[in-house]
């Protein structure tokens, strides 16, 4: 029963294609002024961004919104390949350190004719550690399922 | 209650392994007993049994004992809840996607100041 202590948990995998080389792209998620414009959705601002863009470098951002408040997302670069490829750590703050949750959060910037197709992956796991030990891809039967009912 | 994150680690721990899976998507299209699933898989019926156990510890399987019939169900409810909470996050992160592309639409004018 130790999976019941080391949940797998689904990963979000969106993809998007851009009109933009991955130079663009890339610069987007690299440079604070850009990043701000993007990073909060809807009505939420995406504020007070500092990013150190080297492996073992940190970031953090600050998403402002209506209803939530102020809440501070936090983490580490871990893999930085300009202009393909971004992972960094990823928690959210909370008053109690030891309710944080950290999960790995996956960019890829590929290059298909001078547009580019982002895939971001953004992997919600127990722990970054124990990743590889659990399957995926039950997302989609839990998508089918909800379907059913 | 339904929507704990003890309740949504626990469903999806249930859900990560490809016999529960299986037996999750068996019910889907009905209801099994203890017995008629273990006929339809090449694993022994205490194995059935325990696997069974965590799914129904976990919500997502509901048993009514019958005599000495175990009939199994899905609960709906926690599926609603795992798949609710993968829609939360895939929503935030198709919103900055879009903005994205909002951003990179814009004519690159206005960050001519910078060397």
């Amino acid at each position: 029963m130790t999976d019941l202590k080391s949940p797998a948990v689904p990963a979000v995998v969106l993809r998007r294609t851009y009109r933009a080389s991955p130079q663009r792209v890339y610069e987007a998620w690299t440079n604070p002024d850009i990043m701000s414009r993007f990073m909060g959705p809807g009505d939420t601002e995406c504020k007070n961004i500092t990013m150190d863009v080297r492996p073992g470098g940190t970031y953090s951002l600050t998403m402002d919104s209506p209803e939530m408040g102020e809440m501070i997302a936090t983490g580490t670069y871990r893999d930085v390949q300009p202009p393909h490829r971004l992972s960094m750590t990823w928690r959210w703050k909370e008053e109690d350190p030891a309710e944080e949750h950290e999960s790995l959060l996956t960019v890829e910037f590929h290059d298909h004719n001078g547009d580019t197709e982002l895939v971001l992956k953004h992997e919600q796991l127990a722990s970054v550690e124990s990743r590889d030990r659990h399957e995926q891809g039950w997302t989609m039967i839990v998508d089918q399922l909800a379907g059913v009912f | 209650m339904v929507n704990s994150p003890e309740r949504l680690d626990a469903v999806f721990a249930a859900l990560s392994d490809p016999t529960r899976r299986r037996i999750v998507e068996r019910l889907a299209r009905g209801p099994l007993t203890v017995g008629e699933i273990a006929a339809e898989f090449p694993i022994s019926q205490p194995a059935i049994s325990r696997h069974v156990r965590v799914l129904e510890d976990s919500g997502v399987l509901a048993r009514h004992v019958v005599g000495r019939v175990h009939h199994c169900t899905l609960a709906p409810q926690a599926m609603h809840a795992a798949s609710g909470w993968i829609e939360k996050q895939t929503a935030f992160w198709n919103r900055v996607l879009d903005r994205l592309g909002d951003v990179l639409d814009e004519p690159p004018t206005r960050k001519k100041k910078r060397k």
